[in-house]
């Protein structure tokens, strides 16, 4: 009896240690044979980010589709197709980074690409660290992300436009106009909000402006009218706001119907997708915000993605520029993965830190924080599209006042 | 200023209240709550949106045709899914609630997709100047709305016929079919009338903000407030927790900061609710009180 247990022991041991390896195997997704290559990503695609999902979702299918249908990727000496899983966190940072954890563990993600927005970066982030795994990020201002962990990201990555730019740009455009040069800030509570409130703060003095009114709230806030009030009896002819679309929506609607017309107004991030017009239709006209990637700049591919985005229903420019940053840290991972000719983490994150080359987004290159700043732009919506008003540009006026306001 | 802080929570605390009073009167009838208030709300401005969009009608004025299709759909879900679990206890229809919350929330999704929609009229970008302090047109059409909601609930709940059956349902429903009043058919209707005043109250949510998918229980949340401050099942708790709720949010606001905004009303009604935890109005939970 007692030698039946030990070999009923021996066996269960065994089935565990076997069903280990396999499992240590599996992780980290291999290109072992012909199996596919998995990527993951967790997006909004519903829920009140839900303007800017769909576009990565369609960028990232893109170019995966586009590598596929050359016939895939080398990896090992051996070809590999490219399988893309994309879940929707529906704009909750803790589905996001349990969505990430069943990529990287249960579908053998070998890296990620990354949401939107420092909130949903952050906490993907936080899970490429602790299981030390990749993840490619864009659509997200650097300096929040990077105060996401103060100790520095080492499996993270990040291509995007930092708020030094984006909080000068804004001071940069509305000297193209004459106003008071008194600043009605609206920033909310999530880390982009404080980062650049406090951006704002410090530089306003810098430019000759004086933050006259702060307000602060936290996301879902939909009535304004005593903050307008306030900014209203301060005189604030300049209005800045970092808020998400729903919220920006409804703050612009108040301002229109209590008559607070600020001569310059910017809707940092809520006013940076066709939601901005469909929303508040005639009202929307002269609202600034930061963009990137100005399609005069004419790198390699850049018709083509254009064509692409249009194709996929993206077609204002604030939309085609996060297409062409979506496409764009796809195929940055999917160089490295064939540059590093591993899907393994550690090497494929060695080989993302490399990268040096010029894709349609432009020179992409990390830094020693892991992140790539790319160059700002102000545009401004002018007749229901986005066009570039500072750096100027030939051919285009900054309008002021703002015409939706007045 | 101050002053202005309190006519804005006045007149917008109007608004609060016609997105609670459908709530207070299924309670007050059912002694349910409705965990898909908010999806009957957000339901109604998806409604008013087809209707504008299709057959160019002011939003206001679609009420013309959201109003009895939201009829429709509040009775059917009464009589088809709610009323069989009734026996089964409040827990029951709770859960049931909440599932038809869920399946409103996606089918709102697959139907009209992700994005922020808002209802637009030009009455929505204009304010009107009262005692110097000038308000959103659109919250005192709200205003207006919510009082005559709740007058008009109470005049045919203590007025009419029907109204005194309902009463008697809701005080003692096998008491009141043993006297011939149809229980289940009072349930139906009831239910239809709060899915009515839900759509009054989605239409103004509607043209006030924005709406999506998920915008419902946010919405659901703040009707709890109203009512579990005024009273649960009072209609005239209801007006009063509005406007209450209102104020404190625009006063809050200016005062200390937005970001403390949800701190300090929960914060106070939780202290009501220690100092009288029926709520303002709510002597024992009944309708028309």
């Amino acid at each position: 009896m007692r030698s039946i247990n030990k070999v009923a022991w021996s066996m269960l041991f065994s089935t565990f240690l076997a069903l280990s390896i396999a499992a240590c195997g599996a992780a980290g997704g291999g290109a072992a044979s012909n199996q596919p290559v998995v990527i993951g990503a967790t997006l909004p695609l519903t829920g009140p980010l839900s303007a800017v999902g769909p576009i990565l979702k369609a960028a990232y299918q893109a170019a995966v589709d586009d590598v596929n249908a050359a016939g895939g990727i080398e990896v090992n000496g051996t070809k590999a197709k490219i399988n893309l899983v994309i879940l929707d966190n529906t704009s909750d940072p803790n589905t996001a980074s349990s969505q990430a954890t069943t990529l990287y563990l249960q579908d053998n993600a070998v890296a990620l690409l990354g949401p939107f927005t420092p909130p949903l970066t952050i906490a993907v982030s936080n899970v490429a660290e602790r299981l030390k795994r990749p993840l490619i990020a864009t659509a997200t201002p650097v300096e929040a992300w990077l105060a996401g962990r103060p100790s520095g990201w080492h499996y993270s990555w990040d291509v995007f436009f930092d708020e030094n730019q984006q909080t000068n740009l804004v001071f940069q455009t509305a000297n193209l106009t004459t106003t008071n040069k008194r600043v009605a800030l609206f920033t909310d509570t999530e880390q982009d909000g404080i980062t650049m409130g406090k951006l704002w703060l410090q530089k306003a003095p810098q430019y000759g402006y004086t933050i006259v009114y702060h307000a602060v709230f936290p996301v879902g806030t939909t009535n304004f009218s005593s903050q307008i009030a306030a900014a209203k009896a301060a005189n604030a002819q300049v209005l800045i706001s970092q808020m998400i679309p729903p919220d920006a929506t409804a703050l612009w609607k108040q301002m229109k119907s209590l008559s607070y017309n600020p001569i310059v107004a910017e809707g940092e991030k809520g006013a940076s997708t066709s939601t901005w017009p469909q929303g508040l239709g005639s009202v929307a006209e002269g609202t600034i915000c930061t963009n990137f990637w100005p399609r005069s700049s004419g790198y390699p591919g850049t018709s083509d993605l254009v064509a692409k985005s249009h194709k996929a229903g993206f077609t204002a420019s604030a939309e085609t520029s996060g297409f062409v940053a979506g496409y764009s840290i796809t195929q940055v991972l999917l160089d490295t993965i064939v540059r590093a000719n591993s899907t393994s983490p550690d090497p494929l994150n060695t080989a993302i830190g490399q990268t040096d080359k010029t894709y349609t987004l432009g020179p992409i290159k990390f830094g020693t924080n892991h992140a790539d700043s790319i160059p700002a732009i102000m545009v401004q919506w002018q007749n229901n599209t986005t066009v570039q008003v500072y750096p100027q540009v030939s051919g285009v006026t900054f309008e002021a006042p703002n015409k939706g306001l007045a | 200023m101050f002053f202005y802080h309190l006519i804005d929570g006045f007149f917008l605390g109007g608004l609060y209240v016609t997105i609670a009073v459908g709530l207070t009167l299924v309670f007050g009838v059912m002694k349910m709550v409705n965990l898909a208030q908010g999806e009957f709300l957000i339901g109604a401005a998806y409604l008013a949106y087809t209707v504008t969009t299709h057959v160019n009608l002011d939003p206001l004025l679609s009420l013309i045709i959201v109003v009895p299709i939201m009829f429709v759909i509040g009775y059917a879900v009464q009589r088809v899914i709610l009323n069989p679990l009734i026996k089964r206890g409040q827990e029951t229809l709770l859960v049931a609630t909440f599932g038809l919350a869920l399946i409103a929330e996606t089918a709102f999704a697959l139907v009209f997709g992700n994005n922020t929609l808002a209802l637009n009229a030009p009455y929505t970008l204009t304010g009107i100047t009262i005692f110097g302090d000038t308000v959103r047109t659109i919250y005192v059409i709200a205003f207006v709305a919510a009082v005559l909601m709740v007058v008009g609930m109470y005049l045919i709940l203590t007025r009419l016929r029907f109204g005194k059956a309902v009463r008697a349902a809701a005080e003692d429903p096998a008491a009141a079919a043993s006297v011939g009043i149809d229980v289940p058919l009072v349930y139906g209707v009831i239910f239809g009338v709060a899915a009515v005043l839900s759509a009054v109250g989605g239409t103004l949510i509607g043209l006030s903000y924005g709406f999506g998918p998920t915008s419902g229980p946010e919405w659901l949340l703040r009707s709890f407030v109203v009512i579990v401050l005024g009273g649960m099942g009072s209609l005239w708790g209801a007006l009063l927790g509005g406007i209450l709720i209102g104020v404190i949010e625009e006063v809050t606001a200016s005062i200390v900061g937005a970001q403390f905004r949800d701190l300090i009303v929960f914060a106070f009604l939780v202290l009501i609710l220690i100092i009288r935890p029926q709520g303002l109005f709510g002597k024992k939970v009944s309708v028309a009180k």
